[in-house]
């Protein structure tokens, strides 16, 4: 097949109209979320969280001053990263970008996500190791009922994220991996 | 209420005038886990979600030609589970004028990857290389480069 020999064939092919305006209508009122939609929302509520946890300093009621550092900024530093993600993610334009610039953008948020991920896992070990060591450890009569309530809910805190994480990141990101693995491909030949 | 009339009317006139560049694109992305329909009617609520804030930059064939196909490559669309999609069972042979050459090309096409396939529409629309990569995003070199090698690989797999 030659390209340029179908050119015109092409260009003569009639599109026969099959569609009328009233189901135009309905097609415009028939909403529902994108999985880019979704990952716009999701990250929003990540920010409202992240807020969120900011007087929850009062209600986990820590007593040591490395912890509540520790927590405190860790919690801002989040919040800044959360809120740089979601902004960067919010450019993304569907009328105003080409394909390959969109599909770098999705190459970029899932790499991000990724990493996130393993510093989360991370983050999260530390805190419960630097919780436990500076809150149970001085108070010996019920050290060992704390320490299994901690390992508990840190195991409990641990299987959520990942859920978290698999419905709202996985699930979208899965979406958009074959756009993503071709842009590769074009970014390889572009070197 | 009178402006929101206008701006249907605007929009409804402008699918109309453009709606042989929403099938072309959607057919050249159809599949049997993506009808014709199902695609078409994304690309129509992409296009009337972003028509507000079209500003006249670029032509309206070149502003739909980046929304239809960002919808089709991208994840714009919606999850199946959420949304119910008007009623509307159309294939190809129904809207396209089915010539052997053109059905030759859909077999083809098939084959392709997704920035590929787009690269053929836009050629066989006769976009200009500047054109083309003002939609896609690529650089005009590259266009050009990808058009060529997308030329010979499809008179390879012909000759298969």
């Amino acid at each position: 097949m030659d390209l340029d020999n179908i050119k015109k064939t092409w260009q003569e092919t009639e599109i026969k109209p099959t569609i009328d305006n009233e189901k135009i209508q309905k097609m415009i009122s028939n909403e529902g979320r994108s999985a880019f939609n979704s990952l716009l929302r999701y990250e929003k509520i990540g920010i409202i969280l992240l807020i969120v946890c900011i007087p929850m300093i009062f209600a986990l009621s820590l007593r040591h001053t490395p912890v509540i550092v520790f927590y405190l900024f860790s919690v801002v530093v989040f919040l800044v990263w959360q809120v740089y993600k979601f902004k960067k993610l919010r450019r993304i334009n569907l009328s105003e970008m080409g394909i390959t610039e969109i599909s770098s953008h999705f190459y970029w948020y899932r790499k991000v996500i990724l990493k996130e991920f393993v510093a989360g896992l991370v983050w999260f070990i530390f805190f419960f190791i630097l919780f436990g060591y500076f809150e149970l450890l001085d108070d010996s009569d019920y050290f060992y009922r704390h320490l299994i309530i901690l390992v508990i809910s840190a195991l409990i805190g641990l299987f959520v994220a990942i859920i978290i994480y698999k419905m709202i990141y996985w699930n979208n990101i899965k979406k958009m991996e074959n756009s993503i693995r071709e842009i590769q491909d074009f970014e390889e030949d572009n070197k | 209420m009178k402006q929101t009339a206008n701006v249907d009317v605007q929009f409804l006139e402008m699918v109309r005038q453009n709606e042989g560049i929403i099938y072309k694109v959607t057919s050249f992305y159809t599949d049997t886990e993506h009808p014709l329909g199902d695609l078409y009617q994304e690309v129509v609520l992409n296009l009337w979600k972003a028509f507000p804030s079209f500003r006249g930059d670029s032509k309206y064939s070149t502003w739909i030609y980046r929304i239809a196909l960002n919808t089709c490559i991208s994840f714009y669309r919606r999850s199946k589970k959420n949304i119910s999609y008007v009623d509307i069972s159309m294939d190809i042979p129904d809207v396209v004028d089915n010539s052997e050459e053109i059905q030759e090309l859909y077999k083809l096409i098939n084959r392709l990857g997704k920035i590929e396939r787009a690269l053929v529409l836009l050629y066989l629309d006769d976009k200009s290389y500047k054109e083309i990569a003002e939609i896609t995003g690529l650089t005009v070199t590259n266009v050009a480069t990808k058009i060529s090698r997308i030329k010979d690989k499809l008179r390879d797999m012909s000759n298969e």
